[in-house]
């Protein structure tokens, strides 16, 4: 049975638990006297039913989905004979997918193994044992909680109190969602970070300047061990960033300070907007307009000034990031612009400033605190931007702060490591997941630093 | 006239320079970040527009049996296998009878495209009486010639077209055999290595099915999770690291949700690659924070006048917040909803991650079908050589930005309608 | 910024709709003679600032009315009325700190010592510096108590050497009797000073550009009674050598400083005349019901 069907007939029970504890509540309501000498509206009565009903069976099924197919996976290759046992992860991926694609029919059998063409054939059985049983299971717990609801329906059963901490529990859990993807985060780039650290020294990561993570093909050649020096990347990263904040700090603080304080009521509902539009492209289009309008243009400009450009140059990329940050940094400028009190204004102004001393002298101290952690949060979005630089920036790792020279950044190699044919556990995807880490780390610290300060700078004025 | 007078004139030229030199700063500022904005929309719109018209050729096809090797047009496993594109040859070695050569005549089939076959055997098997009969056909082009036709005299030259082929559809063009329809592929059929056969109908479908999974999670859980924080947390620790998670995430790279997605989802669940199911997961975990927040903004907006009122009547908290609170704050809700799909439909990187990146020709039907998204294909795109592609790219671009601010301006105009004044 | 600011900037101009206020005194049965003059002695010889016909709106609203005074030199004048009345906005007009609201407008002639305060040729800077201005909420920049102090004689740029600065921001605080209070701390931050302090180092501010007229709206407005005791006692000070304009709530303040008193009501003004004569012996029936207080 298709999940898909199994969900629209919980559905049909979940609605039927409802209506019949609803009627259920009437029919106990009525030698009473009326539904006043019910402890809970009907409605309540009913909702509990449902809830009795969908809980421990969409519960079960989630389990059930989750880790139906990893179990599976394992009872299958446990059946194999011990000589076709995998040595190591990839030989165990590939062989999954070999007896995948042999029970979905896409592999004839006669291509492969006896024992590979039984797990497969092992593989259907279990399946289809499994989404049978879990049909069953769920059909038979929606059917019991309900009924078990519906029984226990009385007048003087606290309903609405029940269904209302039900609620409140799952309205905890959407909450705590936000912690479990934090830790979510943290444990799947830390364990395959761990696992690449055993394999490469983290100093070397950490301090090595060489990057080159293809991994030699025959054990004989050279640089077999591929290098994991993950300093030309960072390096990259920051120079692509910092020419990104050279563009996007001052023309988005000035932008901002132009449409506070100076701009016409209908120049700013202009220009307000056509700013908020730009921050809403997606970063595949900028991505897009640096790799085939800005680089080819920058390369050009370079080569009739006799400048040698690469067609992959910092500089296009560093710039197209810019632009993609000049609303961001002009929203949150704004933001703290305007948070500082007009009493400053007022006394500035008050005493003879012109506007641009008003600015320059009171509100922008004032505000500096709030424009440097707008200024951080741009940083730490400019550092993992991906797209962008996987389109207009250069693979090779380049050690060097030249911006005409193509350098490559840590989310280039995260995308590069892990698309393409990838074997699992290698160093090469493993090395991605420790790239994820120090990103995580770095941004996760620049946001922590950046919303405090801007958090303090906002209660100093409320 | 005082003495303080006399001084603060001697500055008020300098410090009007000044002033002046400001407030052209600031105009400076906002004009480069217009500028981009417009030279972004142009280059995109420039590179683009041809994408959404294409060039088709008139030839009289004979559906001659001998040449489809066909002799009975109801039989399907001969209509399969039926050699379509001699009979495309052979109408244009007609219409250019001079051609010599397995090279020439090779360079002139190579002018219309594959797809015309496809066109050819569906005529066929809609109506077998077909055999046998010459018609005029409106074919579609190669992506090669096409782009040619599309082309200014001047980028011509540059052509990826012999000098031959050129001749051949320079005459076309001057004896009208050659005209311009609207580009239906492009919105009708999937991704293919054919530019002129490729559409985004399978990407937008991906899109589709990957923003359901997005919008059905995330905006349920994101307002009872606000919901949560807003009216019943109690003040302690937890509930502060909880909001320190939801602001961190906030701005947590989407690329590292694409390495939560790949470790968790696919690594430990088993879940398959390439799925709406698991991008729109993905990226219900990075709109999560967007949608929490903004959220948080609609409730708190509602006036605790309306809530003492109602608890004031007797109703419960849960009743208040469900009865009143939510339905008050559900414009603002909804508002920040918009805009983190918005956000969530552009998203590219945490997609790479998961594989939606693969080549997918047919159209997804559902959540678990392998697809890939709008600016998956983009990407994809845009990494192409041909340049078809550049301009099926742009027009891509048009579409996706279409669907973005068509979402933005209705997440404003319904702040604007729904807002309330209390 | 935003229009909601600015509709808080001048709310306390159109919080009280002339029309319903006319409208609760006919229901009250009260039945005023309201004059088309100021009653009183509005005007004088030799006025420091005059001013004729000012009206001033905000947006399609009109704030002030007709009202034509003028201010004499070294006199300290104060403004009294009930809220809304348009003492604020009338004072804002004086330096003009009301070009800052957009939708702010202001019609009539108002001329400090013959010179048009509006004349689009004039300087609205030197003008300032020459008007001072001290507002309601004590307003320090957050800087150093020596900045603020600094900020108006280094951005006019009255002194060339640091002695020259230190020697009027001394002489600033000295007059706004502050000097001693915090003269071993002139580096520490200004928002650490109490309210009362605040709001005398931002009269030592006003002060530092030595202006010919010192505007004040409602400087103790939101003092406590122990640092409005402090700033009063500076006020009478300083009324002894200059010109002031203050706008004030606190009859017992207009009557203990001042040497002329405006009494305006919806944007007019009603009475005008020597302090003493106003509070014993007012003549418009407004005036009077006003500081015996049946509204206000």
């Amino acid at each position: 049975m298709q999940t898909g069907q199994l969900l629209l007939i919980l559905a049909a029970m979940i609605v039927t638990a409802f209506i019949m504890g609803r009627h259920r509540a009437l029919q106990v309501a009525q030698p009473l006297g009326g539904i006043r000498h019910l402890r809970s509206l009907p409605f309540y009565y009913a909702m509990r039913s449902a809830i009795w009903c969908a809980l421990p069976a969409l519960t079960v099924l989630v389990t059930w989905l989750v880790f139906d197919q990893t179990l599976i996976r394992i009872m299958v290759l446990d059946s194999l004979p011990t000589e076709l046992q995998p040595v190591d992860g990839t030989a165990r991926n590939l062989l999954i997918s070999q007896i995948g694609n042999v029970a979905s029919g896409a592999l004839p059998t006669d291509f492969v193994d006896a024992a590979v063409a039984n797990a497969a054939g092992r593989l259907n059985q279990l399946q289809s044992i499994s989404a049978m049983a879990m049909a069953v299971v769920v059909i038979v717990l929606a059917m019991v909680g309900g009924a078990w609801a519906w029984l226990r329906v009385s007048a003087r059963m606290p309903a609405r109190e029940q269904v209302e901490r039900v609620l409140l529990v799952v309205f905890m859990l959407c909450a705590v969602l936000a912690v479990v993807t934090t830790v979510g985060i943290v444990f799947s780039v830390l364990f395959e970070s761990i696992r690449f650290f055993g394999q490469v020294p983290i100093t070397d990561f950490l301090f090595g300047l060489n990057w080159s993570p293809q991994m030699a093909l025959r054990a004989d050649q050279v640089a077999s061990e591929g290098a994991f020096g993950a300093v030309p990347l960072f390096a990259g990263t920051l120079l692509i960033s910092a020419i990104a904040l050279i563009v996007a700090v001052p023309v988005g603080l000035m932008s901002a300070i132009y449409l506070a304080e100076y701009a016409h009521s209908k120049v700013r509902s202009f220009a307000k907007p056509a700013l908020e539009v730009l921050a809403g492209v997606p970063t595949v289009v900028y991505g897009f307009f640096a790799a085939l309008t800005v680089a080819p243009f920058i390369r050009d400009v370079g080569q009739s000034l006799g400048l040698s450009v690469a067609s992959e140059s910092a500089l296009a990329a560093g710039l197209v990031m810019g632009i993609m940050l000049i609303p961001f940094v002009s929203s949150l400028s704004d933001d703290v612009i305007t948070a500082v009190p007009r009493a400053m204004r007022d006394a500035s102004l008050g005493l003879g400033a012109t506007r641009s001393e008003t600015i320059k002298k009171v509100i922008f101290p004032a505000a500096l605190p709030g424009i440097m952690g707008g200024i951080l949060l741009a940083a730490s979005r400019a550092i993992g931007e991906t797209m962008i630089v996987v389109m207009a920036a250069g693979l090779a790792a380049n050690l060097t702060a030249n911006p005409l020279q193509a350098v490559t950044t840590i989310t280039v190699q995260i995308v590069t490591l892990l698309t393409g044919d990838q074997e699992f556990d290698s160093a090469k995807t493993l090395a991605a997941f420790a790239l994820g880490l120090m990103l995580f780390i770095t941004t996760l610290l620049m946001n922590v630093v950046a919303l405090h300060i801007v958090k303090k700078y906002r209660e100093q004025y409320e | 006239m005082s003495v303080t007078t006399e001084q603060v004139r001697k500055t008020l030229a300098r410090r009007y320079r000044a002033e002046k030199r400001f407030k052209a700063y600031g105009i400076c500022a906002i004009s480069i970040g217009l500028l981009a904005l417009l030279l972004l929309f142009t280059d995109i719109i420039g590179k683009g527009y041809r994408a959404f018209y294409e060039y088709s050729v008139a030839l009289q096809i004979t559906f001659d049996p001998e040449s489809l090797e066909i002799d009975d047009p109801r039989d399907l496993e001969q209509l399969q296998y039926g050699n379509y594109e001699a009979v495309v040859r052979e109408a244009l070695q007609a219409r250019f009878p001079g051609v010599e050569g397995r090279e020439g005549r090779r360079a002139l089939a190579a002018l219309v495209s594959t797809a015309a076959g496809y066109r050819l055997r569906e005529m066929l098997e809609n109506s077998p009486e077909l055999l046998g009969q010459t018609r005029t056909l409106w074919l579609q082009l190669n992506d090669d010639a096409d782009m040619f036709l599309k082309s200014s005299e001047a980028k011509r030259k540059t052509a990826r077209l012999s000098d031959q082929q050129q001749t051949w559809m320079l005459e076309l063009e001057q004896s009208d055999e050659v005209r311009a329809g609207f580009n239906h592929s492009l919105f009708t059929r999937g991704d293919s290595r054919e530019p002129e056969q490729a559409g985004i109908l399978g990407a937008i479908l991906g899109s589709f099915f990957t923003m359901l999974v997005t919008l059905a999670l995330s905006f349920p859980i994101g307002v009872a999770a606000a919901v949560y924080l807003e009216e019943f947390a109690p003040k302690n620790r937890f509930t502060d690291f909880i909001e320190v998670n939801i602001n961190n995430l906030a701005a947590v790279p989407s690329i590292i949700f694409g390495l939560l997605g790949l470790a968790v989802f696919i690594g430990l669940f088993g879940m398959p690659r390439s799925v709406p199911l698991v991008g729109g997961l993905v990226l219900t975990l990075m709109t999560l924070p967007t949608i929490i927040i903004s959220s948080r903004a609609a409730i708190k907006a509602v006036p605790p006048s309306i809530r003492q009122a109602a608890m004031g009547l007797g109703a419960s908290k849960m009743q208040v917040v469900l009865q009143f609170v939510l339905p008050l704050a559900l414009p603002g809700m909804l508002t920040g909803g918009i805009i983190g799909m918005a956000q969530a439909l552009g998203e590219t990187a945490p997609l790479l991650m998961i594989g939606m990146v693969a080549f997918i020709v047919e159209l997804p039907a559902g959540a678990m079908d392998a697809a890939t998204v709008l600016p998956v294909q983009v990407f994809l795109w845009a990494s192409s050589p041909e340049q078809s592609f550049v301009t099926m790219t742009s027009a891509a671009i048009m579409v996706l930005m279409t669907f973005l601010i068509t979402m933005n301006t209705l997440a404003v105009v319904m702040r604007k309608r729904l807002e309330r004044r209390w | 910024m935003d229009i909601a600011e600015k509709m808080n900037v001048f709310q306390d101009a159109v919080q009280v709709d002339p029309r319903v206020v006319a409208q609760e005194h006919m229901m009250t049965g009260e039945n005023l003679y309201i004059p088309e003059k100021t009653v009183g002695a509005p005007f004088v010889d030799d006025p420091k600032m005059r001013m004729r016909d000012v009206n001033v709106f905000y947006g399609a609203d009109q704030a002030i009315h007709g009202v034509s005074l003028d201010i004499g030199k070294n006199e300290v004048v104060a403004l009294i009325g009930p809220s809304g009345c348009g003492k604020s906005t009338f004072l804002r007009c004086m330096n003009r700190m009301n070009d800052t609201i957009d939708i702010c407008r202001v019609e009539g002639s108002l001329h400090l010592e013959n010179q048009d305060i509006y004349d689009p040729k004039l300087d609205v800077v030197e003008l300032r510096a020459r008007v001072g201005m001290v507002f309601q909420k004590p307003n320090p920049f957050p800087k150093s108590i020596y900045d603020n102090v600094a900020y108006g004689p280094r951005i006019h740029g009255l002194a060339n050497r640091k002695t020259d600065l230190d020697e009027i921001v001394e002489n600033s605080l000295r007059k706004a009797g502050l000097w001693d209070e915090v003269k071993d701390r002139l580096n520490s931050s200004a928002l650490a000073l109490s309210g009362g302090q605040q709001q005398r180092l931002c009269i030592a501010r006003a002060l530092s550009t030595q202006p010919d007229v010192l505007l004040m709206d409602e400087p103790t407005g939101s003092i406590d009674p122990i640092a409005t005791a402090k700033v009063e006692d500076l006020l009478q000070e300083l009324s002894e050598t200059g010109t002031i304009v203050i706008v004030t709530h606190n009859m017992q303040q207009a009557a203990r400083i001042s040497h002329r008193t405006a009494f305006m009501y919806l944007g007019e003004a009603m009475e005008f005349g020597d302090t003493n004569q106003i509070f014993t012996t007012p003549r418009h029936p407004r005036t009077e019901s006003y500081i015996t207080g049946r509204y206000g």
